[in-house]
């Protein structure tokens, strides 16, 4: 029996906006002092077309293996098999502790680069939207996959060097504060977890120092997130803006022309406040705030609420992810056109998966309860964007790739699975090698420790990861015009660690 | 002093009875011997502000440490003026009021906290839970107006509450030991009242108490799903005894320790990281984390009576009583009842049993023995007989075998061995070194600093170890130190000294200073804070709180290695829906246009600042500016804001009437890069 059982965990975060849900993603490493800054001068910055790197941050650690799954056989023995065992058994009322997906509510993909078949969780197909009597039927993951558009990298996790069991039982290096929420969010947005890497910035960041100005000629950041604060946007002089997911928040009642209660004589007056010189840190930083915000904002929202910044391709209603990517195709659009932007990045999160319990609702639908509301928001929210950027015509320039603090346990705790290490993530975009799998997906055994096939987990199926953050984030960084190899290793400067630089997941 | 028909006159008019008592106050020497005058004069606030009073519980505090901190100076313990009392009282309360500065002045800052702490709790459970049963009866209530009721309850504390230090000290330890009603308290503002009232009520008591509390209480079990939570059974598979392939859940283990008591890193007393080979010493492992999860097994809501709701009576059919409710499955699989809405809503009305402290079910409790007759549940082989928790503590296995048809001459035993685990765990953890200073940095930075100095943390954590009664955790003792420190009265602080005020905390402070009112509805149009302010109490995203205490805003402030918890929700977006909301609030009532007939109408769904509050300001632009310094920026507004101010004032703005130009400058300051500090 589940604990909990009638408990309705909902999709609470959509329920507030999506500043107030941006929690806890951009903390540091507790009172330790941060490295200083990066000290490399950026190469020569990229000339030509746009591109865009979208971060989607998955708050609170998703539990990836039911995202993509074996689906090979339900035989005994097969990787499918192994799933199943390692998960407690198919959920059911009669085993409600079980966390595996019934083999035939997987959503069968086949990897062009595997020999076995995979599975999507049954939130991943297909969907159609209807607004005003318009209905438009947008692709899921499992059709972005099939068509080539989207990918996975398997097991994938913070790393200090590759490290089998064996040798992390001997103390071997590791990433601080494994299975810690903040700490690994953390780990993952600055892009390396060598031992005290605790930089301010994060390789989002990272990618415009080495390849745009930080900022477009209207004073708007290339990076920008839409979930408020966020270490993986922050670059050595680049410092994201920050929108709301319904766009920019002005200042009201202090209009510069407004003649209705002394609007222009208070504005002057606010105007030279914060233009004044604080000598008080924060007060200095606050004043920088309200300034850039309200300089920029202003500029945003009138190309914002023009007819060339807006989109006929339907968001899903009520969805903080998707209100998030709605506004991000907006931004992309008139940067694209208006601004001339060439490289940004942006962010946009989501949560909470950090499922301890509720992974399944007894009773309801597996596509779209407990861990399924979850990836059927994403699902969606995903469909839209990339409708949304086929109707711009940014599909190839753009890339959308997920992260997430960490995978979870094989083992369940009754209705959900805990804090473990490494995990699968996706790509998608037109510029992405899809239709394949990047990686290597582990063979789901719990408390394995296999040196041939290099596949380790601990007691509850915590898998020590064979691909590192370093290497997917260089990996998109190259995509993004870091080139040159000394430029690279001032980025990922543990990057040679692991061997292989570019996972080859993205075109040229 | 004018008579207002409501609540928010109630500080004010326990402000007078103080100062009327005063000379008798100044005649004790010992300050515990206030509490029976103080409680009297409380009892002589009007009726209309009786109800608050009368939520007053018990408060769970240990009265008087001894140990008043670094503070010496027995002159420097009273204000030399208004504008040191405003800062003080900045940090201590929700806002500075006239007749706050005033009480301060004359009894100085010790025998301020000392009241404070002797004053009973406003409590809100109570309180909510009456509302909701007289709506019901007349008609419908969903969950979704009710949270709004909670936080017009919450916001009403801490604007009218005469236990300002003591609501200022629950919404900290809100955002340390954090539940929030985003998650599957969404719709229970009832058990989310219930779980304020714990922090309330422990606010000034001993820490251990207080987490004991919060790990039993079904908030936190459900909100870090430790309710429930159960071992791994142990069973024979031919004549091999295995584990079944269900561990217990980790939640509440791992952040218990991360976030409500040591934190990742060993500490030193002052809060420097204790090295080894220069890299930080972690304060456990994985392996400890899941050995913890173990002793935090067995836990369920407890069963008790059908409760009488006046009309309607809710039932919590449980089929058991007594101890053998401990041992039976129906019991822990059974959740307490919502009274159902009369066209089937999500009605706020729960069985108390939802927030009634957690009862222990052995069977599901990890008691380091086997689930199986077979073996006569036998003590399972080493290890897993015993739990290694942090600190080397091990938890040994039960003597009894516990199951579901335990014999009853051991059934308490085996509830006891249940809980004693729990509260090993729990105590081991309050007796922790990291603790002191753990918890000592956090409540400054809540109050006083983001970043306080080593020998600040050291002095005030050295009083959470021993209050010099030989009490440890005595957070009535420590919130003492923390507000007498040299650090936080020197009135000359250093460049880095303060911290952003908390968003909320910016809007109660220009209401308190003004003497806002209600709404002619009765409400302050709070039900949906956050949208503008970004911050809801015991609302927070995630477990991680609104903020992080070690957050370090990018660019210059992290480049000199300082902390600023509080500008992680302070951005592009969240910097100017604050400001708007707070034009809003200052103007709310007043008619901008100054030919208007009616200049001010009161507005009958948000709180306002009542007009006579705003005319009894300085007539002239001078002696009205160095007012709103005084009130707003305890006297430190810098020369060139003053300038700036006075010019709009002066010249933009020489037409306006004295309201225009008042309520201007209010917002202009609540907006400004100075207001957005205390220091």
């Amino acid at each position: 029996m589940s604990k909990q059982s009638t408990e309705n965990r909902r999709r609470f975060l959509n329920q507030l906006s999506a500043a107030f849900a941006a929690g806890s993603t951009a903390s540091f490493l507790p009172q330790l002092m941060l490295s200083s800054k990066a000290a490399a001068a950026p190469s020569a910055k990229l000339g030509g077309p746009h591109r865009a790197l979208v971060c989607v941050y998955l708050g609170g650690g998703n539990d990836s293996f039911n995202w993509l799954t074996p689906r090979d056989s339900q035989a005994t023995g097969s990787r499918y098999d192994r799933y199943r065992l390692a998960r407690g058994g198919v959920f059911s009322g009669a085993n409600a502790s079980g966390l595996a997906l019934a083999f035939n509510d997987l959503l069968p993909i086949s990897p062009s680069n595997m020999t076995e078949n995979f599975g999507l969780h049954p939130a991943c197909g297909n969907f159609s939207l209807t607004n005003g009597g318009v209905t438009q039927n947008h692709l899921g993951i499992q059709s972005l996959f099939n068509t080539g558009k989207a990918a996975f990298v398997c097991n994938a996790g913070t790393l200090v060097r590759p490290v089998s069991r064996d040798e992390y039982n001997a103390g071997s290096a590791r990433p601080a504060e494994l299975f810690s929420h903040n700490n690994q969010t953390a780990q993952w947005q600055i892009g390396q977890s060598a031992i005290n890497a605790q930089s301010q910035y994060g390789w989002g960041g990272r990618i415009i120092s080495q390849v745009a100005p930080a900022n477009l000629p209207n004073g708007l950041s290339n990076t920008i997130s839409a979930t408020g604060q966020t270490r993986f946007l922050l670059g050595n002089g680049v410092t994201p803006f920050q929108v709301a997911s319904n766009g920019v928040n002005l200042l009201d009642n202090y209009a510069t022309t407004g003649s209705s209660n002394f609007q222009s004589q208070r504005r002057a007056a606010l105007n030279t406040l914060l233009g004044d010189t604080y000598s008080q840190p924060f007060s200095k930083e606050y004043a920088s705030i309200m300034r850039r915000s309200i300089s920029v904002g202003e500029d945003l929202a009138t190309r914002l609420a023009a007819a060339s910044g807006n989109l006929s391709t339907l968001f899903p209603a009520e969805s903080s992810l998707a209100s998030q990517l709605q506004i991000v195709a907006r931004l992309i659009k008139i940067s694209r056109s208006a601004l001339a932007a060439q490289r940004q990045v942006y962010y946009v999160s989501f949560g909470s998966f950090d499922l301890h319990n509720g992974m399944f609702e007894a009773g309801q639908p597996v596509a779209t309860s407990g861990h399924g509301a979850l990836l059927t928001e994403l699902n969606q929210a995903v469909g839209a964007f990339w409708a949304a950027m086929n109707e711009i015509s940014a599909e190839n320039d753009v890339t959308l790739v997920t992260m997430s603090d960490f995978g979870r346990t094989l083992s369940s705790n009754g209705d959900g699975s805990d804090h473990a290490w490494g995990g699968n993530l996706m790509v998608m975009g037109g510029g992405v090698l899809g239709n394949k799998l990047y990686g290597s997906y582990p063979q789901m055994v719990v408390n394995n420790n296999d040196n041939a096939l290099k596949d380790w987990s601990f007691s509850r199926g915590q898998y020590i990861p064979t691909t590192a953050v370093d290497q997917v984030a260089a990996t998109l960084a190259k995509w993004m015009g870091v080139t040159d190899t000394n430029a690279m290793n001032t980025i990922f400067p543990n990057l040679d660690t692991f061997g292989v630089r570019d996972l080859g997941f993205m075109s040229a | 002093m004018k008579a207002k028909n409501s609540r928010f006159g109630f500080a004010l008019v326990l402000s007078v009875a103080f100062t009327h008592a005063e000379s008798q106050i100044q005649r004790f020497a010992d300050a515990s011997m206030l509490e029976p005058e103080l409680e009297q004069l409380a009892q002589r606030a009007p009726n209309q502000f009786k109800a608050l009073t009368e939520l007053g519980g018990e408060p769970d505090d240990i009265i008087f440490g001894q140990r008043a901190g670094n503070f010496e100076n027995a002159n420097a313990d009273t204000p030399a003026n208004d504008q040191q009392a405003a800062r003080f009282l900045t940090q201590a309360t929700f806002g500075p009021t006239l007749s706050d500065m005033n009480i301060v002045k004359s009894i100085g800052y010790t025998a301020w906290i000392n009241r404070q702490i002797a004053l009973a709790p406003t409590l809100h459970r109570v309180e909510l839970e009456n509302l909701v049963i007289a709506q019901l009866q007349s008609g419908t209530v969903s969950a979704t107006q009710a949270r709004g009721a909670r936080m017009e309850r919450w916001f009403a504390s801490a604007i009218g509450g005469s236990d300002q230090l003591r609501q200022r000290m629950a919404f900290a330890l809100s955002q340390i030991l954090v539940v929030s009603d985003v998650g599957p308290l969404l719709k229970e503002p009832l058990s989310v009242a219930e779980y304020n009232d714990i922090l309330t009520r422990h606010s000034f008591g001993r820490y251990q108490d207080l987490v004991s509390d919060v790990t039993y209480t079904p908030m936190m079990g459900r909100y870090l799903t430790a309710l429930r939570n159960q071992k791994t059974d142990w069973t024979l598979v031919g004549s091999a005894l295995t584990p079944s392939l269900v561990s217990p859940d980790e939640n509440f283990a791992r952040e218990i320790m991360q976030l409500f008591s040591i934190g990742l890193i060993r500490r030193n007393r002052d809060f420097s990281p204790v090295l080894s080979g220069g890299v930080p010493v972690s304060t456990y492992t994985q392996d400890i984390i899941t050995q913890t999860a173990r002793a935090f097994t067995g836990l369920t809501y407890s069963c008790s009576a059908p409760v009488n709701y006046g009309a309607f009576t809710l039932s919590h059919n449980c089929g058991c009583t007594g101890i053998a409710c401990n041992f039976s499955t129906t019991a822990f699989f059974s959740t307490p009842p919502r009274r159902p809405g009369t066209s089937g809503e999500t009605t706020p009305l729960l069985h108390p049993d939802i927030y009634r402290p957690m009862m222990c079910n052995p069977r599901y409790a990890d008691t380091g023995r086997s689930q199986t007759a077979l073996n006569n549940y036998a003590v399972l082989p080493a290890p897993n007989n015993t739990k290694l928790i942090i600190g080397g503590v091990t938890i040994p296995a039960s003597p009894a075998a516990c199951y579901s048809t335990t014999p009853a001459a051991d059934q308490q035993a085996c509830v006891d061995y249940c809980t004693s685990q729990v509260d090993t765990v729990v105590s081991t953890l309050a007796n922790h070194p990291n603790v002191a200073p753990f918890m000592a940095r956090q409540l400054i930075q809540r109050f006083v600093s983001s970043n306080p100095s080593a020998a600040y943390i050291d002095r005030v954590a050295a009083v959470f170890e021993n209050d010099g009664s030989n009490i440890r955790g005595n957070l009535g003792a420590v919130i003492r130190a923390i507000l007498l420190d040299t650090e936080a009265r020197s009135n000359t602080p250093t460049n880095n000294f303060g911290k952003l005020r908390e968003p909320l905390l910016r809007l109660t402070a220009i209401w308190r200073a003004f003497d806002a009112q209600l709404s002619s509805s009765g409400t302050l149009g709070v039900s949906a804070i956050e949208t503008a302010f970004v911050q809801r109490p015991l609302g927070a995203s995630s477990v991680f709180n609104f903020y992080e205490p070690d957050f370090q805003q990018p660019g210059e402030i992290a480049n000199a290695g300082l902390f600023s918890p509080e500008l992680q929700i302070v951005d592009e977006s969240t910097a100017i829906s604050a400001a708007d909301a707070l034009y809003t609030f200052v103007f709310s009532g007043y008619n901008t246009n100054p030919a208007a007939s009616t200049p001010f109408t009161t507005p009958n769904n948000r709180a306002y600042l009542p007009p006579e509050a705003i005319d009894q300001l300085p007539e002239s632009n001078s002696a009205m500016l160095d007012a709103l310094n005084t009130r707003l920026l305890a006297g430190q507004m810098l020369p060139q804001t003053r300038t700036t101010l006075m010019t709009l004032l002066d010249v933009g703005m020489a037409t306006a009437d004295k309201r225009r130009r008042a309520l201007s400058a209010i917002h202009l300051i609540a907006m400004s890069p100075e207001f957005a500090v205390q220091r």
